[in-house]
């Protein structure tokens, strides 16, 4: 019984902080990228992208649910619009989708639960993919939804490079983090 | 044997694999081997108080032509790798010094081997 009720806090506790990183970095990128914006709801860098990514890997689906609830706590206004749907829609898309590839690549034996078979290629070429799959289904969900002024054909290059940008910058930072407060300096042979 | 962590203790174990993946990422700035026997060279001459000139390492001929060396040499230098120094009183012999950051990697490599030593089995 304890362990159950400690299991569901933990559980709680890491989508809440899922959702709180993703909407801290949502409002930091509007900050310092906003002059990338190239129409509403998507910019040629998006660094929350990152944590689509590093999130859905460290926490499973307690950190896509994080997701998904920081995507509706950022288009909450939404919701009274009449555009319920779509804010809802695009909260189940950025939560899930990158949980549902990271479940595919598992399912696939490309990818372990532990992580323990993840190396530096794999992981970059999930950036890519978590980028091209999450720009696919957004731009699905918006045309299904019959979003004004919408030319999927266009609109998913910048979704695609801005989320991949914005990834790359994350696991980069990420990683300059990591050398200067780890023991392994930043230099390493071929 | 499936263990079963704590959702906390399962994202902290997963972090700290993807952590060692993120360090491993590919960079701009990584070594060569060629580079990094030409900075072992410069390196243990400089340790030996007796820092290679320019002119000597670049003679280093087990290690390829002058041509390459200089470039080789270059190529550390503006990766904060080597500097160099001018002798007092001759300002045309150039030594090469090691520069922090190699420094850095030398420590991080004894370290390792020191790690490797204690725990040969990891």
């Amino acid at each position: 019984m304890i362990n159950s009720v400690r299991h569901v806090f933990e559980t709680t506790a890491l989508t809440m902080i899922s959702a709180v990183l993703f909407v801290g970095f949502y409002k930091l990128n509007d900050l310092i990228f906003s002059i990338f914006e190239y129409s509403d709801g998507i910019n040629w860098v998006f660094l929350p992208a990152g944590f689509r990514i590093v999130l859905v890997l460290i926490m499973g689906l307690p950190g896509a649910l994080g997701l998904m609830l920081g995507s509706w706590f950022i288009d909450r206004d939404l919701f009274t619009e009449n555009a319920a749907a779509l804010a809802f829609l695009n909260g189940i898309v950025g939560g899930l989708t990158p949980w549902l590839v990271m479940k595919l690549l598992i399912h696939r034996q490309l990818l372990d639960r532990k992580l323990e078979s993840l190396n530096a290629l794999l992981l970059l070429k999930m950036t890519l993919l978590f980028a091209a799959t999450s720009a696919l289904m957004h731009q699905l969900v918006w045309l299904v939804l019959d979003r004004p002024h919408l030319n999927i054909w266009v609109d998913i290059w910048p979704m695609f490079i801005g989320d991949a940008l914005g990834a790359l910058l994350m696991l980069y930072g990420f990683k300059f983090v990591l050398d200067r407060v780890g023991t392994r300096p930043s230099l390493r042979p071929h | 044997m499936e263990n079963n962590h704590s959702p906390f203790a399962s994202a902290y174990l997963r972090f700290l694999q993807l952590a060692k993946v993120v360090q491993a990422l590919p960079e701009g700035q990584s070594i060569d081997a060629n580079e990094s026997a030409l900075l072992q060279s410069v390196v243990l001459r400089w340790y030996e108080n007796q820092p290679m000139s320019v002119r000597e390492a670049i003679g280093l001929a087990e290690l390829g032509s002058p041509a390459t060396l200089h470039k080789r040499i270059t190529r550390l230098r503006e990766k904060d790798l080597l500097n160099t120094l001018n002798q007092e009183g001759d300002r045309r012999a150039k030594f090469l010094i090691p520069t922090q950051r190699t420094l850095d990697y030398f420590q991080h490599l004894g370290r390792s081997m020191h790690q490797a030593h204690k725990n040969p089995i990891a």
